[in-house]
């Protein structure tokens, strides 16, 4: 068998690119492999696919300057190379952070930073506050799964929070759960927000909102992955 | 006018925003200031329809090659997109730049099948543009539409301010050149730059025909109405096929569009002559690339767009003459790099064991066959030289060769069926499931034949299509339609047979706009009053709602599509020429009738009339 190496590849992914779900990226990012001439590592079996792991998923709508996704290479080829030729392939608003070699188990991340940033013709300091208390205090919400709908205190899920009133949106710099047990998709604190704070998103013209992931960290909430 | 929001505020409101964000690797992005003509190439069906289609992948191409040319891609928006774009007033946008559509100088329609024609009324609409041609100004853009449907373009013809007949590589780019000449030298007004458009080879401007009717509705006379106008406008081919213009890359979809894959076009044209099908006909003569030019295009592709899968297309794949040479050197690079390779469009008559041996070295799944007809005496009045012991031989190698699944396709309602055509076709099913247990007896304690057999039978009413030798016949009234569908079910009686048939509604539409002339443009222009749109899909099609549009035309469906038209009518399409005569046509539906076969172009020249159009690595070379 040949030696494989482990390599980290850390990219971003924004505008245009976040309505691109999941199984699209992966599917995109298969081709991107076989396009930069990376020597990658197959999958086994009947229908040999590169073999590519990503640690996150990211939701549909949401921009993130933080991705990542590992894979093995089997011949000799340095990271920067790697970096170079992945990058030439990148539509536009996908960009290149870095490729290493992994030093943190995908398992090993905890938690997620997001930038979200609600506008809304009802926004001000005081909705600003209203917001850091709801976030603060117990908080249970309707979460919907494949097995159906349960009731969970997202409180716990919250690890920090700072809700600032600027340039008339509020923005909320939170840093949310992403154990793959307690992971929580962070639409579901604008949900609490907009049902308890009467935001109406169906008002395009004046309410939307946008989220940003900017981080990824261990559990231990201070350490970055890499 | 509302204000215009940005995208990204509509696109978290519908299903698979992918479809209209564009950003996709391989667009093509040019600076809007050093462009002489935007064209916007709307595909009107889905996104993921129109990607796949390699037609539009050559043209986009083809055009943005062209320094003073920027092609975009349009799609159907879907219907909950359509209803956030008009609840935010925003009109059809071209995918790249984003700008409106009615902003392009040039807006081109292909027009794959007649049941889109609804949804190139649904996006005029929606761009913001008057649906008639005579009500466009001469500072809106030129409307073109092309494809196979263009040859009969009659039904649309209103809609329309010209149509590009055959192939559209180099005919598009002189299109547009004479097009941003005109802007220049300030010769362009809309009217005059079309009667230029129409000394072009190969450009039909309709409202400069005069098409006169008889009394009976049939048609009296079609007149240019300037005498510097072909009367009879030939299609334009691609003469060597080498040399033609190919992508070497691809706008790369991040969404699953239905093909999505490496395609390569093996040739052009089909060899066949099987007398319903209009494809046969009207991409004549063939021509064929050599497999060099066709392994050196795959490698490039495949180096631009890593896809892991690469098709060859044509009519016939098992036709071309190069055919093992070429999969020979695919696979010697191919295999090595997990690139698997199909090969659609196999006939039963050709089948191999090696050929199977090839296409099924990395990918799996059923086989597929068209016999078309039930028995011989009905396939030879067709001209579908396929014979019960070809169709017995290649399902031999397929259930030898490990597979189960086997999808006939026939079609219902052709000349000259009797009940005994019909019932051919169950009988043809049952052999072919007894051939699966008489061979799964000979290998008995292999290991072979583990999973039980499975054969599918599909059938389609059959569309009488112009050029074509049945151009002239009538397509069963409904009713009869009906009584023969629920004949063949009684006699799908096999438990390892699945039968389905189509919607013979469907195909009546279908039949009627086919063989439509210009009095239909009415009935379309009613279509959008009641909003209809995506009728290729099941969930939006409304037999009633057509009936409804052509009643309130005054067009009676029943003398498009179930009259048998005489021989020596004027056919609402007989100013297009399309290489193959009308004659020959007319001999080749005598010869139906009488059950007489044709050679094909391999065996034989019939003198089809194509070989006047020229072209490299024909066929006809070599029998003239």
């Amino acid at each position: 068998m040949v030696q494989a190496t482990a390599v980290r590849l850390g990219f971003t992914k924004t505008g245009k690119l976040q309505f691109i779900s999941h199984l699209d990226l992966a599917r995109t990012m298969s081709r991107v492999v076989v396009r930069a001439g990376i020597p990658i590592w197959y999958t086994e079996g009947f229908n040999p696919r590169p073999k590519l792991v990503f640690s996150l998923p990211l939701s549909i709508g949401t921009e993130s300057v933080c991705e990542f996704v590992d894979f093995k290479i089997v011949e000799d080829m340095t990271c920067e190379e790697i970096a170079k030729r992945i990058g030439a392939e990148f539509a536009p608003e996908m960009q290149v952070n870095g490729v290493w070699y992994p030093e943190h188990k995908i398992a090993e991340i905890g938690w997620a930073q997001y930038e979200i940033k609600i506008n809304t013709s009802k926004a001000s300091k005081e909705l600003a506050s209203g917001i850091t208390e709801l976030l603060s205090n117990p908080l249970i919400i309707t979460k919907k799964s494949k097995s159906g709908e349960k009731e969970v205190d997202i409180n716990p899920l919250i690890k920090s929070q700072e809700v600032n009133f600027i340039d008339g949106a509020i923005v909320i710099n939170a840093t949310l759960s992403c154990d793959s047990a307690d992971y929580l998709n962070p639409e579901y604190v604008v949900k609490a927000v907009a049902d308890k704070f009467g935001i109406d998103f169906e008002k395009v013209d004046s309410e939307y909102y946008s989220i940003l992931r900017y981080g990824v960290k261990l559990a231990d909430g201070v350490t970055d992955f890499r | 006018m509302k204000k215009n929001i940005p995208f990204e505020r509509i696109l978290k409101r519908v299903e698979k925003p992918g479809r209209y964000s564009g950003g996709e690797f391989g667009q093509i992005i040019k600076d809007k200031n050093d462009i002489k003509a935007r064209v916007a190439f709307c595909f009107p069906d889905t996104y993921e329809i129109g990607m796949s289609n390699l037609g539009v992948r050559i043209l986009y191409s083809v055009l943005n090659e062209h320094k003073d040319i920027w092609c975009e891609r349009v799609y159907a928006p879907w219907s909950d997109m359509e209803e956030q774009m008009k609840l935010h007033g925003i009109p059809l946008y071209a995918t790249e730049s984003g700008d409106p559509v009615r902003d392009f100088d040039i807006v081109a329609f292909t027009l794959q099948y007649e049941m889109s024609y609804t949804n190139v009324l649904y996006m005029l609409e929606l761009a913001g543009l008057e649906l008639l041609a005579s009500e466009r100004k001469d500072d809106d853009p030129i409307v073109i539409g092309g494809g196979p449907c263009a040859y009969n373009a009659e039904p649309v013809a209103d809609f329309f301010d010209v149509f590009s007949i055959g192939e559209g590589e180099e005919a598009l780019v002189e299109f547009t050149e004479l097009y941003i000449k005109m802007k220049q030298d300030g010769t362009y007004t809309k009217s005059a730059f079309l009667h230029e458009a129409a000394k072009l080879e190969g450009f039909y401007v309709p409202s400069l025909y005069n098409v006169e009717y008889n009394e009976d509705n049939t048609i009296r006379s079609i007149t240019p109405l300037y005498d510097d106008i072909p009367a009879k406008i030939t299609k334009r081919i691609i003469r060597d096929m080498d040399k033609s213009y190919f992508p070497d890359k691809f706008v790369m979809p991040y969404i699953e569009t239905v093909h999505d894959r490496i395609t390569l076009e093996v040739y052009r044209g089909c060899i066949r002559g099987c007398r319903f099908c209009q494809a046969g006909m009207i991409y004549r003569p063939i021509r064929e690339k050599s497999p060099e030019v066709l392994n050196d295009q795959a490698k490039k592709l495949y180096d631009s767009t890593g896809y892991d899968e690469i098709s060859l297309i044509s009519l016939s794949i098992s036709d071309y003459s190069d055919l093992h040479p070429l999969c020979e050197q695919l696979l010697s690079w191919t295999d090595d790099n997990m690139v698997s390779l199909s090969l659609p469009s196999l006939r039963a008559d050709s089948f191999s064991k090696e050929l199977m041996e090839k296409i099924s070295s990395v990918r799996t799944g059923g086989l597929t066959f068209a016999p078309e007809a039930g028995t011989q005496r009905l396939r030879d009045a067709i001209n579908k030289n396929v014979t019960e012991e070809d169709l017995m031989h290649a399902c031999t190698v397929a259930f030898e060769g490990g597979k189960s699944q086997v999808k006939l396709y026939f079609m219902l309602g052709q000349p000259t069926e009797t009940y005994e055509d019909l019932a051919g076709i169950a009988e043809l099913a049952d052999k072919v499931v007894d051939k699966f247990f008489e061979l799964k007896r000979e290998h008995k304690g292999d290991g072979s034949f583990k999973r039980p057999p499975s054969v599918s039978v599909s059938v389609s009413t059959f569309i009488p299509k112009p050029f074509t030798a049945f151009q002239w016949e009538a397509q069963d009234e409904l009713d009869i339609v009906y009584d023969k569908q629920r004949f063949l079910e009684s006699k799908m009686t096999n438990k390892f047979v699945k039968f389905h048939h189509h919607d013979a509604k469907v195909s009546r539409v279908e039949a009627v706009l086919a063989r439509g002339d210009r009095r239909l443009s009415k009935a379309l222009l009613e279509t959008r009053r009641l909003g209809m749109c995506f009728d290729s899909w099941d969930e939006f099609f409304d037999y009633d709602k057509w009936m409804e549009c052509f009643e309130r035309a005054g067009v009676d469906p029943a003398f498009y599509a179930n009259r048998r038209i005489g021989d020596d009518e004027i056919l609402p399409w007989d100013m297009i020429d399309c290489g193959v005569t009308k004659e020959f046509l007319l001999s080749e539906n005598k010869k139906a009738h009488e059950n007489i076969t044709t050679p094909n172009c391999s065996q034989k020249c019939s003198a089809c009339g194509a070989n006047k159009l020229g072209g490299e690595k024909t066929w006809c070379k070599r029998q003239l």
